[in-house]
């Protein structure tokens, strides 16, 4: 405290914000058409969904509603619930890089770190914004979430967990660009607490958001012990892969910033072997469904998931899941294509696309394909679903580009070298 | 302290400090007056009320508070008479004020009725469907929607009926509701609304204790509390939740008259709704619609503390089963075969 | 044989006054127009003794020979002395579309002779509907759901409901015929409405979206030039 000159540490915390946003902002016209592109989709998105989707709720008019999307009482979670699975995923992965770069004490994995942070902070945005897309009535649950009223509740924990984990990161990435802006190495002591927090939360976020669903005797094909490893594996893999291509397209347009390749490669192998193990759940799952099990309703809604006939979506996602996965793996394995930058983030790309297809609706949906009752359900994936989505997504990817932009001035103009 | 800041601003700096703050005070009323334009002023004054540890901690069945069921049914009952009495002279002007369709509105306006009649400790309520007589005709269906004010025609019905093959109930192979010949032979019709388990996962689940399960055994749901997250839809292994998709479009000439603040009042949007029971009629002694409605008597409620009820004799005479015990949640909703069976032909009908 | 003009006479006349009776309905008889009163069952049973050893009667429509109750005889359940007469009591018997409700609940006495068990049920409620009473209440039907009738219950206090039997054991079973056979279904309601056209929805999107991809690539071609040029 005494080191910061007096002033307030919220004075410096409200400083450092606005230079995040005033560095981040700033840029080249490629970089500004970039964000502005964004822009139109994101604005499009939120405009759908506060003025159209929601409009009974934030505007109190008689048109509109969630009947505009695809969910109905037989699938009441659709692609908004599949954003929050995905993204939490993407969101845990951070931890993989804090510990590679503080606990192991890696200098070119300590600079990424706050890349990672970032990443981490738009996902559980996109998670928090996917529920609440997805909620009846937004404005209840701002009021009603944080009270905690029941706490046999996995949704309430989930909210905690998220809550608390995007803080942690925010905190810690403001915490990072402002020392590295000052010149500083972040003290040790603050890394051990950080280290020490974030860890169990960065599983707990996904642990737990399977829990919300396992749990569940309705749903057979969800209620699966497997549920929660099977998350965090392919949550290892699809974090990691999309930083990956991140730092691979910050390459490409930026001069002076350079990962070395045993930071790709040390990232492929965390890669690689998370996709074996996802793919290896996917196949103890399925053996337990097709092999043994006596439960009519698990074995109908696997069967409508991997057959299809039902909902074919899901089949299509379920299968390219397997095949782009498989490739992932067994292209990492083939050494010429470990050589290069732009073959790792080939890989990285498929990688994500593969965990994207399984982790979306290929995760959720299983759950609802046959209804409780035996009865197949339907559903269909909306405009509106697919705009709002759009719309989330480009507005975290203009805070993520603000974010890493920030950082990567820091980086370039005043403590390079203190990491 | 006055040297302090004299030297302060002989340096300069407070002027950077005191821009900053300026920043964040505009910023902070900015998003302040965002909050209060788009929340409900109700809600944040009940934000800003007291949340104790009890609150937090309290994690078993909500607490049944009476006196503020009581106040909002009074406020509710106002709120509907207004509307249905604005309704009504809409058909007076058009009609004449002596009409019979304007005094018929008038009169329905004027019986309209919320209450919030408590739960009784020393009841506990049960219902038993006869699967013999059942003839899968879906007057229950149609009489639930009338008496509970439910949307019509947006797929909310809260009872499903099933048909099934009569050796595949168990597992429930080859169910369907969307059946238009009955009673066939070999099939057996089952009706599936809320089972009004003892041990409910749909209340388990839900965040922020919207729906619970009262004392007489009927689990019901505060739709002005309900934040429409559908977990409990999810939970539900009989799919007997419906979430409320459409802005609701209902007649207030149509409501049924007899309502209860947890049961029939016409639901906001985008909350979850379901069977209670007709905790308005069964509460004061009467007997659910779909009971009163089933043309074949297949449906028998009572009170399972009651030695004499219906619901006794049935277990007591002929034996009950629940639709999947494998989910563990010991619902009150009971099947029966009596034995009587209402015959069925292929084709349905005499 | 003697009277067989005057009998036959008779019996044209009451067919077409049974005729008239049987459309009057059970819960509209106002008892008004009572047909028993234009011309009582005694006009005829004065005279004319059941016969104890028969289970067919044509003119009454009723054929024991077949159904559930096949192999009682007419005698089983009607007083040989006075046909109307209940055998058990020589209590009147009611008939359905004649006598209201509450006169043909006497009538279930009768066939809780045979059927003990199922009268139990029935006094507890166990077969057969409940419905309720309230004070100073009304039954008022309208058209319900998709036009089925549907009956609300207009009551001053909705507090204080009382519960009875819906429905006479003749009233959901003919006595001459006790089979309950199945009526017919309503249509399945209709599911969910579907969702409303999203086209403009899409179209918006698409432009958007083009608009936006467009602008990204002309980020990268901006770079490019930047760059190189």
């Amino acid at each position: 405290m005494a080191e910061r000159g007096g002033k307030g540490t919220l004075y410096e915390a409200v400083e450092t914000f606005i230079y995040v946003f005033r560095e981040g902002l700033k840029g080249s016209r490629a970089y500004k058409m970039f964000l502005l592109g964004l822009g139109v989709m994101a604005a499009y998105g939120i405009y759908l969904w506060v003025f159209v989707q929601h409009a009974p709720i934030f505007l109190g008019s008689d048109k509109g509603g969630l009947y505009m999307t695809g969910v109905n009482e037989d699938v009441p979670w659709g692609l908004y619930i599949s954003f929050f699975t995905l993204w939490v995923g993407i969101a845990a992965s951070a931890v993989i890089f804090s510990f590679i770069g503080y606990v192991f004490g890696d200098k070119d994995f300590k600079k990424i770190i706050p890349f990672a942070e970032a990443q981490a902070v738009i996902a559980l945005i996109i998670t928090i914004w996917g529920i609440v897309a997805n909620l009846g009535r937004p404005e209840r649950a701002l009021v009603r979430l944080p009270r905690f009223e029941n706490l046999r509740s996995m949704l309430d924990w989930d909210f905690f967990v998220i809550m608390t984990y995007m803080t942690l990161n925010a905190i810690m990435y403001l915490y990072t660009v402002h020392r590295y802006r000052k010149g500083l190495a972040i003290p040790w002591n603050a890394i051990v607490v950080y280290m020490i927090i974030s860890s169990p939360f960065a599983i707990g976020i996904h642990t737990v958001t399977a829990f919300i669903f396992h749990a569940l005797t309705a749903r057979p094909a969800l209620n699966s012990a497997l549920l929660a490893p099977r998350f965090i594996a392919t949550a290892f893999a699809s974090g990691p892969a999309l930083l990956l291509l991140v730092l691979y397209i910050l390459e490409k347009y930026t001069k002076e910033f350079t990962v070395p390749l045993r930071v790709y490669r040390i990232t492929l192998n965390v890669i690689a072997i998370s996709l074996t193990t996802g793919l290896f759940f996917t196949l103890a799952e399925a053996h337990e469904a097709f092999w043994y099990t006596t439960e009519p309703l698990k074995r109908h809604q696997l069967e409508a998931t991997f057959y299809g006939g039902v909902i074919n979506i899901v089949t299509f996602l379920m299968w390219l899941w397997i095949a782009l996965g498989t490739a992932a793996v067994l292209l990492s394995m083939v050494p010429s294509m470990r050589r290069s930058k732009g073959s790792i983030a080939y890989i990285a790309a498929l990688t994500f696309i593969a965990v994207f297809a399984e982790k979306t609706l290929a995760t959720v949906i299983p759950g609802f394909i046959i209804n409780p009752m035996n009865v197949p359900a339907t559903y269909h994936i909306t405009p509106m679903e697919v705009f709002v989505g759009i719309g989330i997504h480009a507005t975290l990817l203009i805070l993520y580009a603000i974010l890493v932009k920030a950082y990567f001035y820091t980086l370039r103009v005043k403590g390079g070298d203190v990491v | 302290m006055v040297e302090g800041n004299g030297k302060k601003i002989q340096e300069g700096k407070v002027d950077e400090k005191r821009r900053m703050a300026i920043k964040i005070a505009g910023l902070a009323a900015l998003l302040s007056t965002i909050d209060f334009a788009v929340f409900d002023k109700e809600e944040f004054k009940k934000m800003l009320k007291k949340v104790g540890l009890d609150d937090i901690l309290n994690v078993a069945e909500a607490r049944e508070g009476l006196g503020h069921y009581e106040e909002r049914a009074k406020k509710k009952e106002e709120e509907l008479k207004n509307l249905c009495m604005a309704a009504a002279d809409k058909i007076c002007s058009e009609k004449g004020f002596a009409s019979a369709d304007c005094l018929l509105a008038k009169k329905k306006c004027s019986k309209i009725t919320v209450k919030a009649t408590p739960p009784d400790p020393n009841k506990r309520y049960a219902m038993a469907l006869d699967l013999d007589k059942c003839i899968g005709c879906r007057r229950c269906e149609y009489a639930c929607v009338m008496e509970n004010n439910t949307l019509r025609n947006a797929g909310m019905d809260w009872i499903h009926i099933y048909e099934m093959d009569r050796e595949g109930l168990s597992d429930l192979e080859g169910a369907r509701d969307d059946y238009t010949v009955a009673p066939k032979k070999g099939k057996v019709y089952v009706p599936v609304a809320c089972m009004h388990c003892e041990n409910p996962p749909c209340t388990m689940v839900c965040p922020v204790k919207a729906t619970w399960k009262e004392k007489d055994g009927i689990v019901v749901v505060d739709y002005d509390k309900c934040i429409g997250c559908k977990y409990c839809v999810v939970a539900c292994p009989y799919g007997a939740r419906r979430f409320n998709l459409f802005p609701p479009k209902l007649d207030p000439l149509d409501l049924n008259p007899n309502m209860h603040i947890l049961g029939n009042i016409p639901r906001p949007v985008h909350v979850v709704e379901k069977c209670t029971w007709c905790v308005q009629r069964t509460r004061d002694g009467g007997v659910p619609a779909c009971v009163e409605a089933c043309p074949v008597g297949a449906r028998v409620f009572g009170d399972l503390k009651d030695p004499n009820s219906p619901i006794r004799r049935v277990i007591e005479e002929y034996g009950v089963f629940v639709l999947k015990p494998e989910a563990g949640t010991n619902p009150r909703f009971f099947y029966f075969f009596s034995g009587a069976k209402t015959p069925r032909k292929e084709g349905g009908g005499k | 044989m003697r009277n067989s003009g005057k009998i036959l006479a008779a019996i044209v006349l009451i067919t077409i006054i049974t005729s008239l009776s049987i459309t009057v309905q059970p819960v509209s008889a106002s008892s008004q127009q009572n047909p028993q009163s234009l011309y009582p069952c005694s006009t005829c049973h004065q005279r004319l003794k059941v016969n104890a050893d028969i289970n067919y009667s044509w003119y009454h429509g009723v054929d024991l020979r077949s159904g559930a109750h096949k192999g009682l005889m007419c005698s089983n359940c009607h007083n040989p002395e006075s046909a109307m007469m209940e055998l058990r009591g020589n209590i009147s018997l009611a008939i359905l579309g004649v006598h209201n409700r509450s006169q043909l609940m006497a009538d279930n006495l009768l066939c809780a002779q045979c059927h003990a068990k199922i009268y139990k049920d029935y006094l507890l409620g166990a077969h057969g509907n409940r419905t309720f009473d309230c004070p100073n209440g009304q039954a008022i039907e309208v058209k319900g759901y998709k036009g089925v009738k549907w009956v609300y219950h207009i009551c001053d206090d909705y507090t204080k409901l009382k519960q009875k039997p819906a429905r006479a054991c003749v009233e959901c079973h003919n006595p001459h015929d006790p089979t309950y056979y199945a009526i017919s279904i309503l249509p399945p309601p209709e599911g969910r409405v579907p969702p409303p056209d999203e086209s403009s929805i899409t179209y918006g999107g698409i432009a958007v979206l083009v608009t936006g991809l467009v602008l990204i690539a002309a980020s990268h071609f901006v770079y490019k030039k930047e760059h190189m040029g």
